[in-house]
């Protein structure tokens, strides 16, 4: 019965009533997306694992709230990612080597150039989506949470603006120099492999 | 910002949501594609979206199952932390009932005939009736006017001069 009710009916079942079943079939239900998030702008899994103990901690002293308290106007999961994402600021916020850049401060954000990983470097990594993996958590904060919430956790770009308080626009153009910025990575680790192939040649002649 | 840049941000931003498939028509998309310029940059931009896609499940990693246990576990302290929640929404839910009801009751009931019913206040027009019928009555009363009952009409030719008519007092009599 429980697993067919949804987000806000749970929300409801919990903060409510005080089902503890419902809030319990709430975290299993989104606990990988949010984690994944999490890790995803961190890239450290123990800090991860941290930092989604403190945003369902949040979740759950929202929900408590009766004045701020989740309405159920939205997806659920968009509103924890938004409470995740504010953990994870908060975390950067409080150590010294973030540089605090302000949200609206679009031309940082936009031209920032993505910290590509070098070739040599990609060589070595076996599997691909590892690889990628690499190639997003190098790229510039804002668009990479803006991949990561658009492709991993299937949210709209409308949603992606609301929760982190930019326009669509924005967001918009997060993901296209997102796009932008992978598309170069690939095209560097392809040309790598090309060259890597190429210096091998003699030596198989000569063999 | 030229217009030259300003077109090639708003051809980017449009791209993206092709891609996405969000707020995009299919009459847009067939018009857009016939661009060569578009066309092109929309199969790069596609191809990096199809890799992501295909290793987004691979990325998707399990939350530490003894991190989910802490907020389950904080969960249910928090609930009993605040066991007053509960219970306060019952008597306030209790309290707002019966207030509901006790004014559904006033407004449903019938009026009370001594507080909701309007009357006319005509005591001084009865006590002015009272004392009108009194002095008529007391006027046509012919002890008090000291005059005999009117004569019957037998009487008239005996006591009377022809061509002369009695004229009685009382004129309901």
């Amino acid at each position: 019965m429980c697993s067919s009710r949804s987000d806000d009916e749970l929300v409801s079942a919990y903060a409510e009533r005080g089902e503890q079943l419902a809030f319990q079939k709430l975290v299993h239900r989104h606990k990988d997306q949010v984690y994944s998030f999490i890790l995803g702008m961190v890239h450290d899994a123990e800090l991860a694992s941290d930092l989604f103990q403190d945003t369902f901690i949040k979740v759950i002293d929202v929900m408590h709230r009766r004045r701020r308290g989740y309405t159920p106007q939205g997806r659920f999961l968009g509103w924890v990612l938004m409470i995740a994402r504010n953990v994870v600021y908060d975390h950067r916020r409080s150590r010294s080597k973030w540089k605090d850049i302000s949200e609206s401060d679009e031309e940082y954000w936009n031209q920032l150039p993505a910290d590509i990983p070098l070739p040599d470097e990609v060589l070595y990594r076996k599997e691909r989506s590892q690889w990628l993996n690499a190639c997003i958590a190098s790229l510039p904060p804002a668009q990479r949470e803006v991949v990561l919430l658009r492709q991993d956790a299937g949210l709209t770009f409308r949603e992606i603006s609301e929760i982190t308080g930019v326009s669509i626009n924005t967001a918009l153009g997060r993901m296209r120099y997102a796009l932008t910025n992978l598309r170069q990575m690939m095209d560097a680790a392809s040309q790598q492999c090309a060259l890597e192939q190429n210096e091998q040649l003699p030596i198989l002649e000569n063999v | 910002m030229s217009k030259k840049s300003k077109t090639d941000r708003d051809t980017g931003l449009l791209l993206v949501r092709h891609l996405y498939d969000e707020e995009f028509s299919e009459a847009s998309s067939e018009k857009l594609l016939q661009d060569p310029d578009y066309r092109h940059k929309y199969e790069v931009l596609s191809g990096v979206t199809q890799q992501l896609q295909s290793s987004s499940s691979q990325r998707q990693v399990s939350a530490p199952k003894d991190a989910v246990r802490r907020i389950l576990s904080a969960a249910r302290v928090r609930r009993s932390r605040f066991p007053s929640r509960p219970i306060r929404l019952v008597v306030l839910g209790g309290i707002g009932a019966a207030a509901a009801c006790i004014l559904l009751a006033v407004l449903l009931s019938p009026p009370r005939q001594d507080k909701l019913e309007l009357h006319w206040d005509d005591t001084l027009d009865r006590i002015q009736m009272q004392q009108t019928l009194t002095v008529m009555r007391q006027r046509s009363s012919p002890d008090l006017w000291d005059e005999s009952e009117v004569m019957t009409l037998d009487s008239l030719a005996k006591t009377t001069r022809p061509g002369m008519e009695v004229i009685s007092t009382n004129p309901r009599k």
